[in-house]
Protein backbone atom coordinates (compact mmCIF):
# COMPACT_ATOMS: atom_id res chain seq x y z
CA UNK A 1 0.00 0.00 0.00
CA UNK A 2 0.69 3.71 0.06
CA UNK A 3 2.17 4.85 2.88
CA UNK A 4 2.28 8.49 4.05
CA UNK A 5 2.73 11.17 7.21
CA UNK A 6 1.12 14.06 8.09
CA UNK A 7 2.85 17.09 7.38
CA UNK A 8 4.15 18.94 10.52
CA UNK A 9 1.13 20.81 12.10
CA UNK A 10 2.52 24.06 11.49
CA UNK A 11 3.30 23.98 7.94
CA UNK A 12 -0.36 22.73 7.26
CA UNK A 13 -1.48 25.90 9.38
CA UNK A 14 0.63 28.13 7.20
CA UNK A 15 -1.10 26.49 3.83
CA UNK A 16 -4.40 27.25 5.48
CA UNK A 17 -4.75 30.32 7.12
CA UNK A 18 -5.18 32.67 4.32
CA UNK A 19 -8.32 31.08 3.11
CA UNK A 20 -11.93 31.19 4.54
CA UNK A 21 -13.10 27.71 4.10
CA UNK A 22 -11.70 24.58 4.59
CA UNK A 23 -12.45 21.25 3.80
CA UNK A 24 -9.83 18.46 5.38
CA UNK A 25 -10.46 15.93 2.70
CA UNK A 26 -9.47 12.44 4.03
CA UNK A 27 -9.39 8.86 2.27
CA UNK A 28 -9.80 5.45 4.03
CA UNK A 29 -7.97 3.31 1.33
CA UNK A 30 -3.86 3.21 1.78
CA UNK A 31 -3.36 6.07 3.89
CA UNK A 32 -5.79 5.37 6.58
CA UNK A 33 -4.28 2.03 7.40
CA UNK A 34 -0.95 4.06 7.88
CA UNK A 35 -2.65 6.54 10.41
CA UNK A 36 -2.07 9.52 8.34
CA UNK A 37 -4.90 10.52 6.33
CA UNK A 38 -8.13 8.60 6.75
CA UNK A 39 -11.98 10.35 7.90
CA UNK A 40 -10.65 10.07 11.33
CA UNK A 41 -7.46 11.89 10.51
CA UNK A 42 -9.02 14.31 8.52
CA UNK A 43 -11.39 14.99 11.72
CA UNK A 44 -8.39 15.64 14.49
CA UNK A 45 -6.49 17.75 11.99
CA UNK A 46 -9.84 19.85 11.22
CA UNK A 47 -10.28 20.05 15.14
CA UNK A 48 -6.57 21.11 15.38
CA UNK A 49 -6.87 23.92 12.57
CA UNK A 50 -10.06 25.11 14.73
CA UNK A 51 -8.28 25.77 18.06
CA UNK A 52 -5.60 26.96 15.91
CA UNK A 53 -7.35 29.37 14.08
CA UNK A 54 -9.73 30.18 17.20
CA UNK A 55 -6.48 31.43 19.02
CA UNK A 56 -4.67 33.38 16.63
CA UNK A 57 -8.77 35.20 15.94
CA UNK A 58 -9.40 34.16 12.71
CA UNK A 59 -12.91 33.58 11.18
CA UNK A 60 -12.05 30.52 9.28
CA UNK A 61 -14.59 27.80 8.80
CA UNK A 62 -12.88 24.48 8.41
CA UNK A 63 -14.91 20.94 8.02
CA UNK A 64 -13.81 17.27 7.58
CA UNK A 65 -15.05 14.57 5.15
CA UNK A 66 -13.66 11.68 3.74
CA UNK A 67 -13.91 9.11 1.17
CA UNK A 68 -13.10 5.61 0.53
CA UNK A 69 -10.99 6.20 -2.07
CA UNK A 70 -9.43 9.22 -4.03
CA UNK A 71 -8.22 7.40 -6.86
CA UNK A 72 -11.05 6.51 -8.55
CA UNK A 73 -13.58 9.15 -10.14
CA UNK A 74 -16.99 7.54 -8.79
CA UNK A 75 -16.11 7.77 -5.12
CA UNK A 76 -15.98 11.88 -5.12
CA UNK A 77 -19.39 11.78 -6.87
CA UNK A 78 -21.68 11.92 -3.36
CA UNK A 79 -19.51 14.67 -2.22
CA UNK A 80 -19.15 16.78 -5.11
CA UNK A 81 -21.49 19.39 -4.32
CA UNK A 82 -20.74 19.40 -1.20
CA UNK A 83 -16.81 20.17 -1.60
CA UNK A 84 -17.43 22.72 -4.12
CA UNK A 85 -18.76 25.51 -1.75
CA UNK A 86 -15.15 25.57 0.19
CA UNK A 87 -13.01 27.81 -1.12
CA UNK A 88 -9.78 25.00 0.09
CA UNK A 89 -9.63 21.28 -0.15
CA UNK A 90 -6.58 19.95 2.33
CA UNK A 91 -6.72 16.54 0.99
CA UNK A 92 -4.79 13.98 3.45
CA UNK A 93 -5.00 11.63 0.78
CA UNK A 94 -1.50 10.42 -0.66
CA UNK A 95 0.20 12.35 -3.95
CA UNK A 96 -2.00 10.09 -6.50
CA UNK A 97 -5.39 11.17 -4.26
CA UNK A 98 -4.38 15.15 -4.06
CA UNK A 99 -3.20 15.27 -7.98
CA UNK A 100 -6.31 13.78 -9.06
CA UNK A 101 -9.10 15.73 -6.68
CA UNK A 102 -7.13 18.92 -8.10
CA UNK A 103 -7.88 17.88 -11.70
CA UNK A 104 -10.98 17.21 -11.11
CA UNK A 105 -11.64 20.44 -9.89
CA UNK A 106 -10.15 21.57 -12.37
CA UNK A 107 -8.78 25.18 -10.93
CA UNK A 108 -12.36 26.19 -9.71
CA UNK A 109 -10.81 25.24 -6.02
CA UNK A 110 -7.24 24.86 -4.37
CA UNK A 111 -6.44 21.06 -3.50
CA UNK A 112 -3.24 20.91 -0.91
CA UNK A 113 -1.72 18.36 0.56
CA UNK A 114 -2.13 17.25 4.14
CA UNK A 115 0.28 14.65 4.41
CA UNK A 116 3.95 13.74 2.60
CA UNK A 117 3.37 10.53 0.69
CA UNK A 118 6.94 7.90 1.67
CA UNK A 119 6.55 4.91 -0.36
CA UNK A 120 4.99 1.73 -1.28
CA UNK A 121 5.39 -0.29 1.94
CA UNK A 122 4.03 -3.04 4.13
CA UNK A 123 3.03 -2.81 7.86
CA UNK A 124 5.16 -6.10 9.79
CA UNK A 125 3.82 -4.77 12.73
CA UNK A 126 1.14 -2.40 14.21
CA UNK A 127 2.52 1.49 13.83
CA UNK A 128 5.68 0.26 11.58
CA UNK A 129 5.80 0.69 7.66
CA UNK A 130 8.89 -0.21 5.55
CA UNK A 131 9.54 -0.06 2.27
CA UNK A 132 10.00 -3.13 0.21
CA UNK A 133 8.97 -1.86 -3.60
CA UNK A 134 9.81 0.93 -6.01
CA UNK A 135 7.48 0.56 -8.33
CA UNK A 136 9.97 0.51 -11.46
CA UNK A 137 8.32 -0.86 -13.37
CA UNK A 138 10.33 -3.99 -14.61
CA UNK A 139 10.38 -6.25 -12.12
CA UNK A 140 13.17 -8.87 -11.61
CA UNK A 141 12.28 -10.34 -7.74
CA UNK A 142 12.21 -13.73 -9.77
CA UNK A 143 15.70 -13.34 -9.97
CA UNK A 144 16.02 -11.78 -6.54
CA UNK A 145 14.83 -14.27 -4.11
CA UNK A 146 11.75 -11.73 -3.30
CA UNK A 147 13.74 -9.27 -2.70
CA UNK A 148 14.17 -5.99 -4.20
CA UNK A 149 17.65 -4.48 -4.10
CA UNK A 150 16.38 -1.21 -5.86
CA UNK A 151 14.79 0.06 -3.02
CA UNK A 152 16.16 -2.12 -0.29
CA UNK A 153 19.67 -1.49 -1.07
CA UNK A 154 20.56 1.88 0.19
CA UNK A 155 22.68 2.01 -3.31
CA UNK A 156 19.92 0.41 -5.78
CA UNK A 157 22.95 -2.04 -6.40
CA UNK A 158 22.13 -4.59 -9.50
CA UNK A 159 24.86 -6.82 -9.34
CA UNK A 160 25.79 -7.83 -5.43
CA UNK A 161 26.77 -5.95 -2.46
CA UNK A 162 29.08 -3.17 -2.28
CA UNK A 163 32.34 -3.07 0.15
CA UNK A 164 30.30 -1.43 2.84
CA UNK A 165 28.20 -4.46 3.76
CA UNK A 166 29.21 -5.31 7.77
CA UNK A 167 27.84 -8.63 8.86
CA UNK A 168 24.46 -8.25 7.26
CA UNK A 169 23.86 -4.82 7.84
CA UNK A 170 24.07 -1.55 5.35
CA UNK A 171 27.19 0.75 5.83
CA UNK A 172 24.34 3.69 5.58
CA UNK A 173 22.79 2.81 8.50
CA UNK A 174 23.53 0.00 11.24
CA UNK A 175 19.55 -0.35 11.43
CA UNK A 176 19.19 -1.09 7.62
CA UNK A 177 19.58 -4.76 6.55
CA UNK A 178 22.17 -5.05 3.79
CA UNK A 179 19.61 -6.29 0.77
CA UNK A 180 22.53 -8.24 -1.39
CA UNK A 181 22.96 -10.29 2.19
CA UNK A 182 19.47 -10.88 2.35
CA UNK A 183 19.53 -11.72 -1.50
CA UNK A 184 22.02 -14.51 -1.40
CA UNK A 185 20.72 -15.96 1.94
CA UNK A 186 17.11 -16.23 0.62
CA UNK A 187 18.48 -17.79 -2.43
CA UNK A 188 21.03 -20.49 -0.84
CA UNK A 189 17.80 -21.51 0.98
CA UNK A 190 15.84 -21.51 -2.30
CA UNK A 191 18.56 -23.14 -3.38
CA UNK A 192 18.54 -20.68 -6.17
CA UNK A 193 22.33 -19.53 -5.72
CA UNK A 194 23.33 -19.68 -9.16
CA UNK A 195 20.86 -18.30 -10.75
CA UNK A 196 22.79 -14.97 -9.36
CA UNK A 197 25.67 -16.12 -11.82
CA UNK A 198 23.60 -15.87 -14.70
CA UNK A 199 24.43 -12.43 -16.82
CA UNK A 200 21.53 -9.94 -17.32
CA UNK A 201 21.14 -7.94 -19.99
CA UNK A 202 21.49 -3.96 -19.52
CA UNK A 203 18.45 -3.03 -17.45
CA UNK A 204 15.49 -0.87 -19.17
CA UNK A 205 15.16 2.19 -16.73
CA UNK A 206 12.70 3.73 -19.54
CA UNK A 207 9.52 1.67 -17.14
CA UNK A 208 10.72 3.87 -13.75
CA UNK A 209 9.99 7.17 -13.91
CA UNK A 210 13.15 8.29 -15.82
CA UNK A 211 10.67 8.08 -18.86
CA UNK A 212 8.14 10.36 -17.96
CA UNK A 213 4.62 9.57 -16.84
CA UNK A 214 3.61 6.04 -17.44
CA UNK A 215 0.08 4.65 -17.88
CA UNK A 216 -1.16 1.13 -18.28
CA UNK A 217 -4.19 1.28 -20.77
CA UNK A 218 -6.22 -2.83 -20.55
CA UNK A 219 -7.96 -2.54 -24.03
CA UNK A 220 -9.99 -5.22 -23.32
CA UNK A 221 -11.62 -3.57 -20.65
CA UNK A 222 -11.81 0.39 -22.45
CA UNK A 223 -13.03 -1.66 -25.37
CA UNK A 224 -16.14 -2.87 -23.56
CA UNK A 225 -17.05 0.55 -21.87
CA UNK A 226 -16.39 2.02 -25.44
CA UNK A 227 -19.66 -0.35 -26.79
CA UNK A 228 -21.52 0.08 -23.62
CA UNK A 229 -21.28 3.90 -24.06
CA UNK A 230 -22.27 3.29 -27.50
CA UNK A 231 -25.13 1.34 -26.90
CA UNK A 232 -26.14 3.44 -24.24
CA UNK A 233 -26.00 6.47 -26.64
CA UNK A 234 -27.83 4.74 -29.12
CA UNK A 235 -30.90 3.59 -27.02
CA UNK A 236 -30.97 7.50 -25.76
CA UNK A 237 -31.17 8.48 -29.12
CA UNK A 238 -33.98 5.77 -29.78
CA UNK A 239 -36.31 7.12 -27.38
CA UNK B 1 11.71 18.02 49.69
CA UNK B 2 12.68 21.64 48.39
CA UNK B 3 13.72 20.05 45.27
CA UNK B 4 10.18 18.62 45.40
CA UNK B 5 8.53 21.95 46.08
CA UNK B 6 10.39 23.32 43.24
CA UNK B 7 9.88 20.62 40.31
CA UNK B 8 5.72 20.28 41.66
CA UNK B 9 5.71 23.95 40.86
CA UNK B 10 7.40 23.64 37.59
CA UNK B 11 4.81 21.53 36.23
CA UNK B 12 2.12 23.54 37.19
CA UNK B 13 3.18 26.76 35.49
CA UNK B 14 2.74 25.84 31.38
CA UNK B 15 5.21 25.88 29.23
CA UNK B 16 3.53 25.43 26.21
CA UNK B 17 0.51 28.06 26.46
CA UNK B 18 1.64 31.88 26.56
CA UNK B 19 1.16 33.35 29.66
CA UNK B 20 -2.30 35.03 30.42
CA UNK B 21 -4.03 36.80 33.37
CA UNK B 22 -7.04 34.94 35.12
CA UNK B 23 -10.33 37.11 34.95
CA UNK B 24 -11.96 37.08 37.92
CA UNK B 25 -15.39 35.53 36.99
CA UNK B 26 -13.38 32.73 35.58
CA UNK B 27 -14.58 29.26 37.25
CA UNK B 28 -12.93 26.03 36.21
CA UNK B 29 -14.32 23.99 33.95
CA UNK B 30 -13.51 20.17 33.80
CA UNK B 31 -14.61 17.14 31.87
CA UNK B 32 -14.24 13.59 33.27
CA UNK B 33 -15.34 10.70 30.97
CA UNK B 34 -16.04 7.58 33.50
CA UNK B 35 -16.52 4.03 32.79
CA UNK B 36 -20.05 3.14 33.40
CA UNK B 37 -18.58 -0.23 35.70
CA UNK B 38 -15.38 1.43 37.60
CA UNK B 39 -15.00 5.41 38.39
CA UNK B 40 -18.78 6.04 37.11
CA UNK B 41 -19.39 3.92 40.47
CA UNK B 42 -16.52 5.25 42.29
CA UNK B 43 -18.41 8.70 41.51
CA UNK B 44 -21.92 7.51 42.94
CA UNK B 45 -20.65 5.89 45.32
CA UNK B 46 -18.66 8.81 46.88
CA UNK B 47 -22.62 10.67 46.10
CA UNK B 48 -23.46 7.96 48.61
CA UNK B 49 -20.96 8.27 51.20
CA UNK B 50 -21.84 12.20 50.92
CA UNK B 51 -18.54 12.89 49.95
CA UNK B 52 -18.19 17.00 48.57
CA UNK B 53 -16.04 17.62 46.45
CA UNK B 54 -15.51 20.09 43.36
CA UNK B 55 -18.56 21.26 41.37
CA UNK B 56 -16.46 22.06 38.60
CA UNK B 57 -16.16 18.50 37.36
CA UNK B 58 -18.98 17.71 34.95
CA UNK B 59 -18.81 13.85 34.21
CA UNK B 60 -19.77 11.84 30.97
CA UNK B 61 -20.74 8.41 31.42
CA UNK B 62 -19.09 6.07 28.85
CA UNK B 63 -20.00 2.00 28.88
CA UNK B 64 -16.36 1.88 29.23
CA UNK B 65 -13.20 4.49 28.59
CA UNK B 66 -12.06 2.19 25.71
CA UNK B 67 -15.22 3.88 24.08
CA UNK B 68 -13.63 7.04 24.45
CA UNK B 69 -11.99 8.49 21.13
CA UNK B 70 -9.31 11.25 20.27
CA UNK B 71 -12.33 13.27 19.15
CA UNK B 72 -14.38 13.06 21.95
CA UNK B 73 -11.10 14.94 23.65
CA UNK B 74 -10.36 17.34 20.98
CA UNK B 75 -14.07 18.50 21.17
CA UNK B 76 -13.90 19.18 24.37
CA UNK B 77 -10.91 20.88 24.15
CA UNK B 78 -12.89 23.34 21.24
CA UNK B 79 -15.56 24.26 23.36
CA UNK B 80 -13.38 25.64 25.84
CA UNK B 81 -12.95 23.54 28.80
CA UNK B 82 -10.12 23.84 30.63
CA UNK B 83 -9.13 20.62 31.72
CA UNK B 84 -10.42 16.64 30.74
CA UNK B 85 -9.59 13.66 32.47
CA UNK B 86 -10.78 9.69 31.62
CA UNK B 87 -11.15 7.48 34.59
CA UNK B 88 -11.53 4.27 34.73
CA UNK C 1 -5.52 -0.15 28.66
CA UNK C 2 -6.75 1.52 25.52
CA UNK C 3 -7.94 4.97 26.80
CA UNK C 4 -4.26 5.54 28.59
CA UNK C 5 -2.77 5.09 25.02
CA UNK C 6 -5.26 7.59 23.16
CA UNK C 7 -4.86 9.99 25.77
CA UNK C 8 -1.03 9.66 25.82
CA UNK C 9 -1.47 10.59 21.75
CA UNK C 10 -4.06 13.54 22.24
CA UNK C 11 -1.54 14.57 24.79
CA UNK C 12 1.01 15.22 21.79
CA UNK C 13 -2.06 16.95 19.95
CA UNK C 14 -2.69 19.46 22.49
CA UNK C 15 0.87 20.51 22.49
CA UNK C 16 0.74 21.40 18.56
CA UNK C 17 -2.02 23.55 19.04
CA UNK C 18 -0.67 25.74 22.21
CA UNK C 19 -2.83 23.81 24.91
CA UNK C 20 -0.44 22.66 27.91
CA UNK C 21 -0.82 18.45 27.67
CA UNK C 22 -1.51 18.45 31.96
CA UNK C 23 -4.79 19.62 30.95
CA UNK C 24 -5.34 16.70 30.19
CA UNK C 25 -4.84 12.93 32.21
CA UNK C 26 -6.17 9.52 32.94
CA UNK C 27 -6.74 7.69 36.20
CA UNK C 28 -7.40 4.30 37.04
CA UNK C 29 -10.12 3.36 39.96
CA UNK C 30 -12.21 0.81 41.29
CA UNK C 31 -15.93 0.77 42.12
CA UNK C 32 -15.22 1.09 45.59
CA UNK C 33 -13.13 4.28 45.59
CA UNK C 34 -15.38 6.80 46.01
CA UNK C 35 -13.57 8.81 48.58
CA UNK C 36 -10.58 8.64 45.84
CA UNK C 37 -13.12 10.02 43.80
CA UNK C 38 -13.67 12.84 45.44
CA UNK C 39 -10.06 13.44 46.21
CA UNK C 40 -9.05 12.93 42.60
CA UNK C 41 -11.60 15.22 41.23
CA UNK C 42 -10.71 18.09 43.72
CA UNK C 43 -6.63 17.02 43.11
CA UNK C 44 -7.42 17.83 39.50
CA UNK C 45 -9.80 20.94 39.67
CA UNK C 46 -6.38 22.40 41.60
CA UNK C 47 -4.39 21.57 39.26
CA UNK C 48 -6.65 23.04 36.29
CA UNK C 49 -6.98 26.32 38.49
CA UNK C 50 -3.12 26.54 38.29
CA UNK C 51 -3.09 26.54 34.66
CA UNK C 52 -5.38 29.19 34.51
CA UNK C 53 -8.65 29.15 31.85
CA UNK C 54 -7.45 27.13 28.37
CA UNK C 55 -6.23 29.22 25.55
CA UNK C 56 -9.37 28.63 23.67
CA UNK C 57 -11.54 29.72 26.27
CA UNK C 58 -9.84 32.97 26.19
CA UNK C 59 -10.01 33.53 22.37
CA UNK C 60 -13.80 32.80 22.14
CA UNK C 61 -13.86 35.19 25.35
CA UNK C 62 -11.65 37.47 23.57
CA UNK C 63 -13.69 37.22 20.14
CA UNK C 64 -17.30 37.81 22.28
CA UNK C 65 -16.12 41.16 23.69
CA UNK C 66 -14.51 42.08 20.59
CA UNK C 67 -18.12 41.48 19.23
CA UNK C 68 -19.90 43.54 21.73
CA UNK C 69 -18.11 46.69 21.17
CA UNK C 70 -18.37 46.43 17.80
CA UNK C 71 -22.35 46.41 18.32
Amino acid sequence: MIVGKQKPFDEIWDMVKGFKKVLVYGCNTCVAICHAGGSKEAELLASMLRMRAKQEGLDLLIDSAGIERHCEPEFFEPLDEKVKTYDLILSTACGVGVNFLADRLAGAIPVYPGINTSFYGAVPEAGFFVELCGGCGNCILHLTGGICPIVRCSKSLMNGPCGGTDKGKCEVSSETDCAWFLIVERMKKLGTLEKLFEVQPPRDWSTATHGGPRRISLEHIRAYEAEEEKKATLTGEGK
Amino acid sequence: MADVAEAAEQILVSTVEAPHDTPADWTPNVLAFACHYCAFAAADLAGVMRLSYSPSVKIIRLPCTGKLDHIHILSAFEKGVDGVFAAG
Amino acid sequence: MFAARRIEYVKTLLKKVGIDPARLEMYNLSAAMGPRWAEMCDEFVDRIRNLGPSPIWLASRKQSEKGVTEQ
